[in-house]
């Protein structure tokens, strides 16, 4: 009966129990199995280690004996610039070394995009690899430059003060590279003195920074890299002669049938898509938006003032030519890419708690005058030229991104203020507190400090023409471009400065019935760059013709200017943990 | 005694004659077989365990944590120009001529050291923070200057941050004082009773000319 009711249940419960220990065995045995497993499976550390370290130095290797066959290359003047921008930048790719392949890249530093023949200033970017473990080096460096006609660069844009009265550095004013400039890492020095080259009305206070800067001083040229140094370690730059600061531009006359007398003020408000020649005064009011459209042109017989609190963007080519005084309190002036903006002045200047220069990419900066603002698209959007005796005052903690052209007047920065571009004046101050970042995107190697500058004869000489050039106007650059065949060079701020005197001339031409509109600024531009470039080709031919060598100056580059920085090594990518 | 086959039938068919019985051959084998699996990963855990442990070790090895170190510098300093001075302890180094002027200045010079109780050498050096707070903390400096001097005074003041180069070591010594004519500065490595020997600084140096 007992056992008949057990085989009812199915099993007894001795037996039920027995297939979980089996069970609970085999997963210990699975767990242990595999936690044995795994770590069987740990490699060897140093194994490892050791495999990343030979072929990271491998593709090291690669990378560094590549970097130098790539700027071979570029050093070597019949390198096709085209082609490399027409192949995305590659130099090369898949170049052997050794047991690593390597790979070279050129950007151009100031446009991130790939390089081309009208590139100046390039990063190498260059990529050994072995066994999938890549070592990425980068140079920066200044091209030689292509044979073609030489250049000269008249507005002394590669100096960031330039005096030609006294130049005051202030406690704690400060003289210094803008860090925001793609070019600050080429490490070059910041020049500034005065165009006579002595140093006896430079006042510089102790408290004051100056590192990394060289004044100038009238002597020789450097003649090797050992002297450079040299001239380096004592703080001058050597220019055989003294400077020449050609005068600003003066505007011509307004003409009466161009007035605008039904409005002796004007106010900017708004979208602005025409041109302007007020009798009187023209205003930005206090906490008003103005925008400016396209090339705009405007001539005001008296001030310009942009009030309190106002905002100001431009948009295109924009020139004021300010027959009175320039003021702007506590407002903001901004420039977009692409865009340049020009203030003609034949007063005063004075900028007062206020940002002018490009349009800021990052808002919070609002007046930086640490020397970290944001590049922005540098110095080279915003002139301010008096042409005049007159006075620049930038203070009340301004900032001002761009350039201060002013041979005959005074220009004072106060009051924690700060230029990032350059200044030139006849008496400069710097106060207490304020700063000068000098952008180098504005020295093209070009000018006075360079050897191989167009300024500069074979035999090391001055060029006679460039005494001559008493303003930086149209027709002053296209005297020299013709007598010379040297292609003048001004920031392309100036661009419509330089046209100024030539307008004049192309009115006669409209006269003449060759289809110009009074009043479109566009188009006398366009006349006025084709003239200058026409001047200077005829003078390129005239002086083939005769055989004198033109381009002989491109053999004679500048070999201080040629070495490319190694920036060392990126991490390493593809090695094993 | 005197049992009948019968009587014997009935005992040999109790329970408790059953219980006591012997294991089947396929339970013998099965359950060596189980032993057998679970000694195996027993043995491949205490092996991989005392791989691991020695690996671990070799990593420590100071060829390779120099060898590591350099390439560490390298990264962080690749415009290395020249050793300034060192005591033994601590190296003073030009890291680079950033301020354009071939001389030295505060933010252009590094520091390496031995940490002893972390076992690290790290490379210290003025925060750019900084230099951003006040304008008037760069200073120039003469080559002859104390460098090593220079460090301790920007550690008292605060001013310093570290990058560990390298790491798990038992001792460093700086061998060579790193000045003009002097030998090349040198860093010897000790970890795990073995020694290495790694030359600091660029092939050609670059000394300040001031």
């Amino acid at each position: 009966m007992r056992s008949a009711m057990i085989s009812t249940n199915g099993r007894s419960p001795t037996r039920a129990h027995r297939g979980s220990a089996i069970l609970l065995a085999l997963v210990a045995v699975g767990v242990a199995t595999l936690l044995g497993l795994s770590l069987a499976a740990t490699r060897d550390a140093n194994v490892a280690a050791s495999r990343n370290l030979a072929h990271a130095a491998a593709a090291r290797a690669a990378a560094a004996g590549a970097m130098e066959v790539a700027v071979d290359i570029l050093e070597d003047p019949s390198t096709d610039l085209a082609a490399i921008s027409n192949s995305g930048g590659v130099l090369f790719d898949g170049l052997a070394v050794g047991g690593a392949s390597a790979k070279a890249r050129v950007h151009d530093l100031l446009t991130g995009l790939a390089a081309d023949d009208s590139s100046e200033v390039v990063e190498i970017v260059v990529e050994g690899t072995s066994s999938g473990i890549s070592q990425t080096a980068r140079a920066v460096g200044r091209l030689p430059r292509a044979p073609r006609a030489p250049t000269a660069d008249l507005d002394c844009s590669e100096f960031a003060l330039l005096a030609t009265g006294t130049l005051v550095f202030e406690s704690d004013a400060c003289l210094a590279v803008w860090s925001g400039s793609p070019l600050a890492i080429l490490a070059e020095p910041v020049a500034y003195g005065l165009a006579s080259g002595s140093t006896a009305q430079i006042a510089v206070s102790p408290n004051a920074s100056l590192h990394g800067t060289v004044a100038l001083s009238i002597g020789g040229f450097a003649t090797d890299a050992e002297m450079h140094d040299e001239h380096l370690a004592d703080k001058m730059v050597r220019v055989p002669v003294a400077i020449h600061v050609p005068l600003a531009a003066v505007p011509t006359e307004r003409d009466d049938q161009d007035r605008d007398s039904s409005a002796p003020d004007t106010l900017l408000d708004g979208y602005i898509a025409y041109d302007a020649m007020p009798e009187g005064d023209m205003r930005v009011p206090a906490r008003a938006a103005a925008t400016l459209r396209g090339v705009r042109d405007f001539d005001i017989a008296g001030n310009l003032r942009i009030e309190r609190g106002a905002q100001l963007r431009v948009e295109g080519e924009t020139r004021f030519v300010v027959r009175g005084n320039l003021v702007i309190e506590s407002a903001t002036v901004e420039v977009a890419a692409g865009a340049t903006l020009s203030f003609i002045v034949l007063g005063d200047a004075s900028i007062d708690g206020a940002y002018v220069g490009g349009e800021r990419s990052i808002p919070e900066e609002i007046r930086d005058a640490t020397g970290r603002a944001a590049y922005d698209g540098g110095a080279s959007r915003v002139l301010v030229s008096l042409a005049g005796r007159g006075r620049v005052s930038i203070s009340e903690g301004s900032v001002v991104k761009g350039e201060i052209y002013a041979p005959e007047a005074a220009v004072a920065v106060a009051t924690r203020s700060a230029v990032y571009g350059r200044v030139l004046g006849r008496d400069i101050r710097l106060g207490a507190g304020c700063a000068v970042f000098y952008d180098p995107a504005l020295d093209d190697r070009s000018g006075w400090t360079a050897r191989a500058s167009g300024l500069w004869t074979p035999t090391g000489t001055l060029r006679a023409e460039v005494q001559q050039i008493a303003r930086l106007d149209g027709e002053s650059l296209e005297r020299f471009a013709v007598e010379t065949g040297v292609v003048p060079e001004v920031s392309p701020s100036f661009g419509s400065l330089t046209v100024l005197a030539i307008e004049e001339i192309d009115k006669g031409e409209q006269d003449r019935g060759d289809g110009g509109v009074a009043g479109d600024a566009r188009q006398p531009r366009e006349r006025a760059s084709v003239r200058v470039a026409r001047g200077i080709l005829r003078a390129i031919e005239a002086q083939r013709a005769s055989g004198r060598g033109v381009f002989s100056r491109a053999e004679d580059v500048d070999n201080l200017a040629r070495a490319f920085i190694s920036l060392g090594f990126d991490p390493m990518k593809g090695a094993e943990e | 005694m005197n049992q009948t086959p019968r009587m014997r039938d009935a005992r040999r068919s109790t329970p408790m004659t059953r219980s006591i019985r012997g294991f089947t051959l396929i339970e013998v084998v099965v359950a060596a077989g189980l032993l057998s699996i679970v000694g195996l990963a027993i043995v491949a855990f205490v092996t991989a365990f005392a791989r691991g442990a020695g690996a671990r070790a070799r990593i420590s090895d100071p060829a390779l944590e120099g060898a590591l170190l350099v390439e560490r510098l390298r990264a962080v300093a690749p415009a290395l120009r020249a050793p300034l001075a060192s005591d033994g302890e601590t190296a003073a180094l030009w890291l680079s001529d950033s301020v354009p002027s071939r001389t030295v200045h505060l933010s252009e010079l590094g520091w390496l050291r031995f940490d002893p109780t972390m076992g690290d050498i790290v490379l210290e050096r003025v925060a750019d923070v900084h230099f951003i707070e006040d304008r008037g903390l760069e200073t120039e400096f003469e080559a002859d200057d104390d460098f090593l001097a220079i460090r301790e005074d920007s550690a008292r003041d605060g001013l310093l941050v570290s990058t560990i180069l390298a790491e798990g070591l038992d001792s460093a010594r700086f061998v060579g004082d790193g000045r003009r004519g002097a030998d090349e500065l040198a860093l010897e490595l000790e970890a795990e009773r073995a020694t290495a020997r790694v030359a600091i600084g660029p092939v050609v140096p670059e000394e300040p000319l001031r």
